[in-house]
């Protein structure tokens, strides 16, 4: 305060005694105090004293020899130790893989030697006809002797032949060169080609022509002219003939060829028998046909053939003379006697009238070889030389059954191809022993092998069959109607063939040179095998499905004369036809494989003769180019079915095939936009198992580099799979589908997955976002361990992390690493991927979890114990795998055979992803450890309050505080330089049965859902110490939760405490089963400031709505269902280095309470009163009792001075506000039992500093105060309209006086008065104000005195 | 005696001179002088008023008056408010209100821009001040200019 000059000379004119009795006056003027409140200090309320002793309480608690004993103990239960490889099948070579041998064909020195013949040079149409076109060779070869050629006689043309037909066209031959063995020239045998006719039908189509019906065909025929045979047979014996021939354009050379080994039968012979129908013909040209004058004719006959096409061996046929009758093999029906008579002359000029005619006696053999050959030359025209361009050649040993009765094959048998439907490949193809012995239903075994080179390219088939039957049919249907194509094959045998193997090469020619072509047993590779080994053949079997079973070309004989054109049409159809048959089963059963690829159905089923059901015994086959997979086949007592896959590179195959199956007895299958497969198994096959095999060596040398295998154990008789494209469904027709043990080794990775008593269905579902399994029951167990080096597993149930460090740079760290898992009776699996991941499953009990994780690439160490694994779980685990999402193999693909390649590969492949995952979910885990709350959701539904031990360190923690054992959760955490460290105790007992918690965080705001029911804990308290947890550390306690307890929260807080510009806001509702009690928190942040936030609660209410929000306005509004004793609240942050406080405290916190206080910014600089600005208060409260203390730091949030409010029984309603200079305090429905506001430290301007205003006050009911500072910065006060007790007002300040700063000496004059103007009492004091609170007062400063008093004592 | 009498006509010689030049120098004597006050203030929560008043002082009136209130703390503008087309006429004064939620304990940076049209001449003039320490601070300006 500066004096003017005009203040001076005023001064200056007072006398000095004024002036000395003004100021001894100050001194000695009573202090009017009105009633001497006690101030509460910080420890006062009782609050501190409360919060010591539970300080006391928690240390006690979590020190307790008990906890102890339920945590470190049980986790020192977790021990995990090595275990070694399952190994379901050895890939090395010698073992479980196989490798195929290329068989080089046999040889057959008929065909070997034709080409030395000049039969070679037989090859084109103008050939035949100069060299007579019925000209024909003979071949023989005996024991181990060279083979002979010799040039055939000419064909015995006269079909009739009633004098001596063996004179005309036999080949004799002295085989043996033994003069005295065979006929009286020395001969051992005869033989010859002959046309044969078995069937003539003769019908009259005009007066003149006629129409010939001819069933025969070409018979070459063998006799024994041996009068001693068969003792003096010359055996073994090879005998055949050859023949040139023309068809499709080309020239042929057609071999048949029969050996003998026992002995040689004395009439003989192999036939070629089909159907030749001639409309319209003369009657010359029967009788040329019955003279045998052939060449004269030129009848077209090129549609003139059709089947059935009969290959027959045995006993010749004979032929004395004509032969009429109505059965037999002769028929000669004649229409109209006129032309009977005219046919009988024919005939009668023939020679044919009379006589009889059939076969000669059935001759047993024990066995015998045939062959068949068909070839195709081709000369260098350089040399001249031949070469074979076509070799195709079939040949056959058949024995007698071992079983049969006689031990001697059948003496006639035939093998007839059906082709009446044009639209049909074959109508039927049958074997038949006619002559069987009675009650011989396997009459022999054959081994029969098939040569066909041809453009470089070879196929040699082996073909072994044990116990044929005497019958056997196979018959094509075609079923197709308009687009809807399906066929219909049929398979039925007399008995049940023991065995039969058909094993198949191609493979591709290699020709040196200056070498005949083709060179067979110079083989190029790559080659491919196919081998079929079936052992038991049912009876019956249909095999129907969308195949094609369309017919074949047929042969094109070409030109020439009726001879010429008979001969081809006979060779020609018959291996066109037989070829044809070959081919189309082969295309059969390739469709069958191909219909998964594409869209189609098949059905196999197995029957006896009398239908009911039958099955294959065993089917086993590979298709390969080199190795393949092939196991034992049994295995602990089970046989033991597969099919394997072997990607064998460098091979003519990309997968090698093989597999093996037992007691098929209906199999079925669909394929198209949905996949359906279903198989059935005879009853009595026994216990066996099933397994899909994967190896995949990636090198020559047959190393154990990738391989799978899936075996399911005790496979169920039936079994049915449904493929759609977002599911897969299986399904057991009864009992168990069994056990399925998966184990890979994949990119050095091994897996094995073991699923034991897996119900009778299981369903997955697939699509873009979701994968889930579903079982109608609990399965027995899920076993998995995955390992780059050495896996490691746990007793009981269990998931395991261990990661080893064993090399590398410290940013690209070789680690070896096991993962480890095992639980039991899952009945429920789902896997959702899409906007959001989540993880869910359902078991059918509950059972302890043990969790270890041991992972030095994260330096994580976690054990932890779940007692019992929670029966059914929903987790989110967005951020757990966030960018590392399982690829799980699409079931949906899997619509071919070969599918299960890839569909092997990627279950093995998924061991790298889980490894991966896992990896980082374990990384990630501990990440949300440290950064807790974002966005996740967690929950689990569970029949078993579930306790949870768990023991968490990452990184060194050396440097951090211990943590200790609780109930609930003790935390360190750290992180220095970017090294992160991390320590986490912690132990619940009594989890909650349903759980759920949803956590949202967006900046500073945390919406919180924690929704508990029957919490039962053997502890009444938990406590979560944590710090470092997003910058955090929270000290929770919470006491008083007694029994099963059910707590919803729902929790949305906003944190930011920074000064002015910072909010805390909050929104809180509790919703409990019973009262808790005591609650302690305690929060502490460094970001964005430094801060703590502590709350205490003697005890939480059942329901609780508390909602508040601090700005610069303050909203507080608490509703709960029953009062808090006592509660505390602080709230400190650090500013430049310094701690500041806000601490409120309350006792008798009523149900209801609410506190606004609003902001006023209204600011006029010409109004002197230093109330503008002052806020607006509302208070208002469901109590009459509450007890309050404010203990404000004004910095804390960026306000000037510090602020002590205390107040004893607040009114329910209490309301304070500023209008224009006047200031408003009003209670409603009570008063202010006592109330002290004391605020200190405001540089209110340079000249006037208030370092301390106390108003003390009791009984507040309410009143008006104004003050202006109108008086040299000094206050001038009203205060009317009081209803209150005393008040007492005390100042410390500072003025400025001189440029000094001073403390001020103000000296007050209260002057009070009642209704009137007149003042009724007055008083002087000395920065104290008291007064009466029944009566107005004004109250201004006596200046001089205050100056003076400033002056000399300030 | 007469030597009071003198003293006392001396005396009110002096003070007729001292009101005739008052009466010339507030009244008469034609001037453009505008007086600029502001006032920095910090109320509770968080309140912080800053405002600004042009008093005219001079003998001609103010037109097209305009106010500028510029208040930054480092990187941070808390007050950037601009009022114009004000008028004022000899002897009257407008005050000019602005307020904002701050932190008591900060160094605030405030620039008054203070513009106006007298006698056909415009005026125009910006001040600065740092505002800390004192929850009350005011600052007086002046823009004056004689009209002869």
């Amino acid at each position: 305060m500066l004096l003017n000059s005009h203040e001076r000379r005023i001064l200056g004119s007072i006398t000095p005694i004024v002036v000395v009795s003004l100021l001894i006056s100050v001194f000695f003027f009573p202090v009017v105090g009105g009633q001497s409140i006690n101030f509460p200090s910080e420890s006062d309320l009782g609050i501190h004293d409360e919060i010591n002793d539970l300080m006391d309480e928690i240390t006690f608690n979590r020190n307790s020899s008990l906890m102890l004993a339920e945590t470190q103990m049980e986790i020192d239960k977790i021990a995990p130790y090595a275990v070694s490889k399952e190994h379901f099948f050895e890939t090395e070579e010698g073992q479980d893989v196989a490798e195929s041998a290329i068989v080089i064909p046999r040889s057959e020195a008929m065909v070997d030697t034709c080409l030395d013949t000049e039969l070679a040079d037989r090859r084109t149409v103008v050939d035949l006809i100069l060299e007579r076109p019925d000209e024909y060779f003979v071949y023989y070869k005996y024991d181990d002797q060279a083979p002979v050629w010799r040039e055939g006689a000419l064909f015995n043309l006269n079909l009739f032949d009633p004098f001596d037909p063996i004179a005309l066209d036999w080949t004799f031959i002295n085989v043996d060169n033994d003069p005295a063995t065979g006929d009286a020239a020395g001969n051992d045998i005869a033989v010859r080609l002959k046309f044969e006719i078995r069937y003539l039908e003769i019908t009259p189509a005009s007066t003149t022509l006629i129409d010939i019906v001819l069933h025969g065909g070409l018979s070459m025929q063998t006799e024994n002219l041996n009068p001693n045979a068969p003792d003096g047979d010359t055996v073994p014996l090879d005998i055949g003939v050859a023949k040139s021939l023309s068809f499709d354009d080309k020239d042929y050379i057609v071999m048949l060829q029969f050996g003998f080994f026992d002995r040689i039968p004395m009439h003989h012979s192999l036939s070629l028998l089909m159907n030749v129908t001639i409309a319209n013909a003369t009657v010359n040209l029967l009788e040329s046909l019955l003279s045998g004058d052939f060449t004269g004719l030129s009848e077209d006959i090129s549609n003139a053939i059709s089947g059935p096409y009969i290959i027959e061996w045995g006993p010749s046929t004979t032929y004395t003379g004509y032969i009429l009758h109505d059965s037999g093999f002769f028929e000669v029906p004649i229409v109209g006697p006129l032309f009977r008579q005219a046919i009988e002359a024919v005939l009668a000029a023939a020679g044919i009238d009379t006589g009889q005619g059939g076969r000669h006696p059935f001759e047993p053999l024990a066995e015998v070889d045939l062959m068949a050959a068909v070839c195709n030359v081709t000369s260098d025209e350089s040399t001249g030389e031949n070469h074979w361009k076509e070799v195709s050649w079939v040949a056959a040993h058949v024995d007698p059954d071992e079983d049969d009765s006689d031990g001697f094959l059948p003496g006639l048998g035939n093998l007839t191809l059906d082709t009446r439907s044009e639209n049909t490949a074959f109508d039927g193809i049958t074997w038949f022993y006619p002559e069987h012995d009675e009650g011989d239903n396997e009459v022999s075994d054959i081994t029969a092998d098939y040569f066909d080179a041809r453009e470089g390219q070879a196929t040699y088939v082996q073909l072994d069959i044990v116990d044929m039957p005497w019958y056997l049919k196979l018959r094509l249907v075609n079923n197709t109607e308009g687009d809807d194509v399906s066929s219909t094959l049929y398979y039925d045998a007399s008995s049940r063939m023991t065995r039969v193997i058909f094993h198949e090469q191609d493979y591709t020619l290699y020709q040196a040179p200056g070498q005949d072509w083709p060179p067979p047993v110079t083989v190029a590779t790559p080659f491919t095998e196919l081998h079929i080994d079936i052992k038991d053949m049912p009876e019956r079997l249909v095999l129907k499905g969308s195949f094609d079973s369309g017919g074949s070309p047929e042969a094109d004989i070409g030109d020439g004369d009726f001879l010429t054109q008979f001969l081809n049409a006979i060779v020609g159809y018959f291996y066109k036809g037989f070829w044809g048959v070959g081919n189309t089963l082969r295309s059969i059963s390739m469709r069958v494989f191909e219909l998964p690829g594409g869209e189609g159905w098949v059905r196999l089923k197995m029957y006896n003769h009398d239908y009911a059901s039958s099955y294959i015994g065993a089917a086993e086959f590979w298709y390969t180019g080199n190795r393949y997979i092939m196991v034992p086949e049994d295995r602990d007592g089970k046989n033991r079915g597969f099919m394997a896959f072997y990607n064998d590179y460098g091979s003519s195959v990309d997968v090698a095939v093989s597999g093996r199956l037992f007691g098929l007895s209906w199999l079925g299958a669909s394929f198209g936009n949905d996949t359906h497969l279903e198989y059935r198994t005879r009853s009595g096959v026994g216990e066996q198992s099933f397994e899909l095999l994967y190896c995949d060596p990636h090198d020559d040398t047959g190393a154990q580099q990738e391989n799978a295998s899936l075996t399911v154990w005790d496979l169920p008789r039936n079994l049915t799979l449904d493929i759609e494209t977002t599911s897969f469904h299986v399904q057991a027709s009864s009992g168990m589908i069994g056990d399925i043990t998966f184990v890979s080794y994949f990119s050095g990775t091994y897996m094995m997955v073991n699923l034991t008593d897996i119900p009778n269905s299981v369903d997955v579902v697939q699509n873009s976002t979701l994968i889930e399994l579903a079982l109608p029951e609990p399965m027995g167990t899920v076993e998995f361990v995955i390992a780059d080096d050495v896996p490691y597993m746990m007793d009981g149930a269990h998931v395991l992390l261990k990661r080893e460090v064993v090399g590398g740079s410290v940013f690209d760290p070789e680690v070896e690493t096991s993962i480890s898992g095992r639980i039991y009776g899952l009945s429920n699996l789902r896997y959702e991927f899409g906007n959001r991941t989540s993880f869910s499953y359902n078991i059918g009990s509950s059972y302890p979890l043990y969790v270890s994780v041991d992972d030095e690439l994260t330096e994580t160490v976690a054990k932890a114990v779940i007692n019992p694994l929670p029966a059914n779980i929903e987790l989110d685990i967005a951020n757990l795998l966030e960018g590392n999402l399982i690829n799980v193999p699409d079931v949906g693909e899997i619509s071919d055979v070969t599918d299960f390649t890839r569909f092997l590969s990627a279950m093995a492949s998924i061991g790298n992803e889980i490894t991966q995952a896992l990896s980082n979910v374990t990384q990630s885990t501990v990440d949300v450890l440290g950064d807790i709350g974002e966005n996740d959701r967690f929950n689990y539904l569970t029949n078993k309050n579930l306790n949870i031990v768990a023991s968490i360190q990452k990184g060194d923690v050396s440097g951090l505080e211990p943590t200790t054992w609780t109930h609930g959760v003790s935390m360190r955490r750290e992180v220095v330089d970017g090294e992160e460290a991390l320590d986490v105790k912690l132990y619940i007992n009594g989890m909650p049965k349903v759980f759920d918690i949803i956590t949202e965080t967006l900046n500073e705001t945390v919406d919180l859902q924690i929704d508990i029911t029957q919490m039962d804990s053997a502890y009444d308290w938990i406590l979560v110490d944590i710090s470092g947890l997003m910058d955090k550390d929270i000290f929770l306690y919470i006491n008083g939760i007694e029994g099963a307890t059910n707590l919803n929260m729902d929790v949305n807080i906003t944190s930011d405490p920074t000064p002015a510009t910072g909010i805390l806001q909050g929104d809180i509702v509790v919703n409990s089963s019973k009262p808790l009690g005591q609650l302690y928190l305690r929060m502490g942040s460094t970001n964005p400031i430094p801060s703590t936030l502590t709350v205490y609660l003697s005890n939480v209410p059942r329901e609780g709505t508390f909602k508040y929000t601090i700005t610069h306005d303050t909203d507080l509004d608490i509703e709960m269902s029953a009062p808090v004793q006592s509660m505390y609240y602080q709230l400190a942050n650090m500013i430049e280095g310094e701690w500041y406080k806000l601490e409120l405290m309350a006792v008798d916190l009523p149900t209801s309470f609410s506190l606004d206080v609003t902001a006023n910014p209204e600011f006029d600089m010409d109004n002197l009163s230093p109330l503008q600005g002052f806020p607006t208060i509302n208070l208002g409260s469901s109590g009459d009792t509450t007890d309050i203390l404010l203990l404000l730091q004004g910095r804390v949030n960026g306000n000037r001075g510090d602020i002590t409010v205390y107040a004893e029984d607040l009114p329910k309603g209490l309301d304070i506000w500023s209008k224009e200079e006047e200031l408003n305090v009003k209670a409603t429905d009570g008063k202010v039992k006592q109330a002290l506001v004391r605020v200190e430290n405001l540089p209110i301007r340079k000249e006037y500093q208030l370092d301390s205003l106390e108003i003390v006050a009791s009984d507040v009911a309410h009143m008006k105060v104004s003050v202006n500072m109108r008086v040299s910065n000094l206050p001038i006060i009203r205060i009317t309209d009081i209803d209150s007790g005393d008040v007492r007002i005390k100042m410390e300040h500072r003025l400025q006086i001189f440029g000094k700063e001073r403390r001020a000496e103000v000296v007050f004059i209260d002057l009070a008065y009642g209704d009137g103007p007149i003042p009724s009492t007055g008083g002087l004091s000395r920065n104290e104000i008291a007064v009466d609170g029944s009566k107005n007062h004004i109250i201004f400063p006596e200046v001089v005195s205050t100056f003076m008093g400033t002056l000399l004592g300030g | 005696m007469r030597l009071r009498m003198k003293g006392m006509f001396g005396i009110i010689i002096i003070v007729a001179i001292l009101l005739i030049s008052s009466a010339l120098y507030f009244k008469v004597i034609p001037r453009v002088e505008a007086q600029i006050t502001t006032v920095f203030h910090e109320a509770s929560n968080n309140v912080i008023n800053v405002n600004t008043k042009v008093d005219n002082a001079g003998t001609i009136e103010l037109n097209d008056i305009a106010v500028s209130i510029l208040v930054t703390s480092g990187n941070q503008t808390y007050i950037d408010e601009n009022f114009t087309q004000y008028k004022l006429s000899a002897g009257s004064e407008k005050e000019f209100k602005t307020f904002f939620y701050g932190d008591h304990y900060k160094i605030y940076m405030i620039t008054i821009t203070v513009a106006f049209t007298g006698d056909d001449s415009r005026y125009r003039k910006e001040f600065t001040y740092t505002a800390q320490d004192y929850m009350n601070i005011q600052y007086d300006e002046t823009i004056k200019e004689w009209k002869l």
